[in-house]
C-alpha cells in the first residue's frame, strides 16, 4: 500500500495512518462508517481528478481494493 | 378469509444495542410519517420526493399485516425514543425487499442500519419463506450503498434511468443489491 493511499484513508476515517491495516475491511478498520465512507469517495475523486464510476464505488469494500484503485490509476 | 399472521416472523427482536419492535398499522404509520419530513429521505425510500399529506401517506404506505409486510421500530436499549424504522416486504416467490430510515440524525454514522438489519436478516432468513433479500438504491444514496456493501450484499446491476422522481421529473439510476440465504448463512 502506498503512503498516499494510507493517508487518504486515514484522513477520511479520522484515524492515525498506523491504524490502517494492509488487509483491513469495512468491518475492521476503525472509523470506517457510512459518513466517513462518503468522505472517502470524495477524497478518492479528488485524488484521481475524476468522478468514480458507480461500479468502482461499490467495489470500495477493503483497504486492498482502495489501494488497487489508486495504484491502477497511477499506472495508466 | 384473512391469512393468519406468521408468528415466527412477528416476534420482537434485539441486537446488541437495539430493540427491534414489531409495529402494527398505527405504529408503522406514525413511525414512517417521519420519513416524509425530509425530502431526501422520501426520495431515497419511495423514489418520489413529492411532499405528502397525511392522507396521501395513509393511502400509499405498505400496511403491516404480520404475514408479508413487517415494520420494526429501532429503539436503543439505553433510551426510550425510537430512532428509526425498518421495513421488510415478502413476496410469494421467496424474495424480501428491504427499506430502512434512521431519522435521528445524531445516530447517523453509528452503524445502526448495519446492526439492526443484521438482526432482522438473521431472524427472517430462518424462515423457509425467504431465499433472497433485495434492496434497490438511489445511485446518489451513498450511505445506503455503504450499508449494503458492509452487510455483504452483492451489487447485481445498475438500472440506468431506472426510476423517475415525480416531483422533479428527473430520471435517476438505481442500483440493485441482493443477498441469498445460502450466502448469509455462510458468513
Amino acid at each position: 500500500m502506498t503512503v498516499r493511499a494510507r493517508d487518504i484513508m486515514a484522513d477520511a476515517f479520522g484515524v492515525d495512518a498506523a491504524q490502517i491495516s494492509e488487509t483491513g475491511d469495512m468491518a475492521s478498520v476503525p472509523g470506517w462508517d457510512s459518513l466517513s465512507h462518503m468522505k472517502l469517495v470524495a477524497a478518492l475523486e479528488e485524488a484521481l481528478g475524476r468522478p468514480l464510476e458507480i461500479m468502482e464505488i461499490v467495489g470500495l469494500v477493503s483497504v486492498p481494493a482502495i489501494s488497487q484503485l489508486l495504484e491502477q490509476e497511477c499506472q495508466t | 378469509m384473512r391469512k393468519k399472521p406468521d408468528q415466527f416472523l412477528s416476534q420482537p427482536l434485539a441486537s446488541e444495542r437495539f430493540e427491534l419492535i414489531p409495529l402494527d398499522f398505527k405504529g408503522a404509520y406514525n413511525a414512517t410519517w417521519l420519513w416524509t419530513a425530509n425530502q431526501q429521505d422520501l426520495l431515497y425510500t419511495t423514489f418520489n420526493s413529492s411532499p405528502r399529506t397525511k392522507w396521501q401517506w395513509f393511502r400509499e404506505m405498505d400496511r403491516p399485516d404480520g404475514r408479508t409486510t413487517f415494520y420494526h421500530a429501532i429503539r436503543p436499549k439505553s433510551g426510550k425514543g425510537v430512532i428509526g424504522t425498518h421495513r421488510i416486504v415478502l413476496n410469494s416467490k421467496g424474495t424480501a425487499k428491504l427499506a430502512c430510515v434512521v431519522h435521528a440524525r445524531k445516530w447517523w454514522g453509528k452503524d445502526v442500519f448495519f446492526e439492526a438489519r443484521s438482526a432482522i436478516m438473521d431472524h427472517f432468513f430462518q424462515s423457509d419463506r425467504i431465499e433472497r433479500m433485495q434492496g434497490n438504491v438511489h445511485v446518489e444514496n451513498q450511505a445506503s450503498i455503504y450499508n449494503y456493501m458492509k452487510l455483504g450484499f452483492r451489487c447485481v446491476g445498475e438500472f440506468r434511468k431506472g426510476s423517475r422522481d415525480k416531483h422533479t421529473g428527473n430520471y435517476f439510476n438505481v442500483l440493485a443489491f441482493e443477498m441469498l440465504k445460502v450466502d448469509w448463512m455462510a458468513k
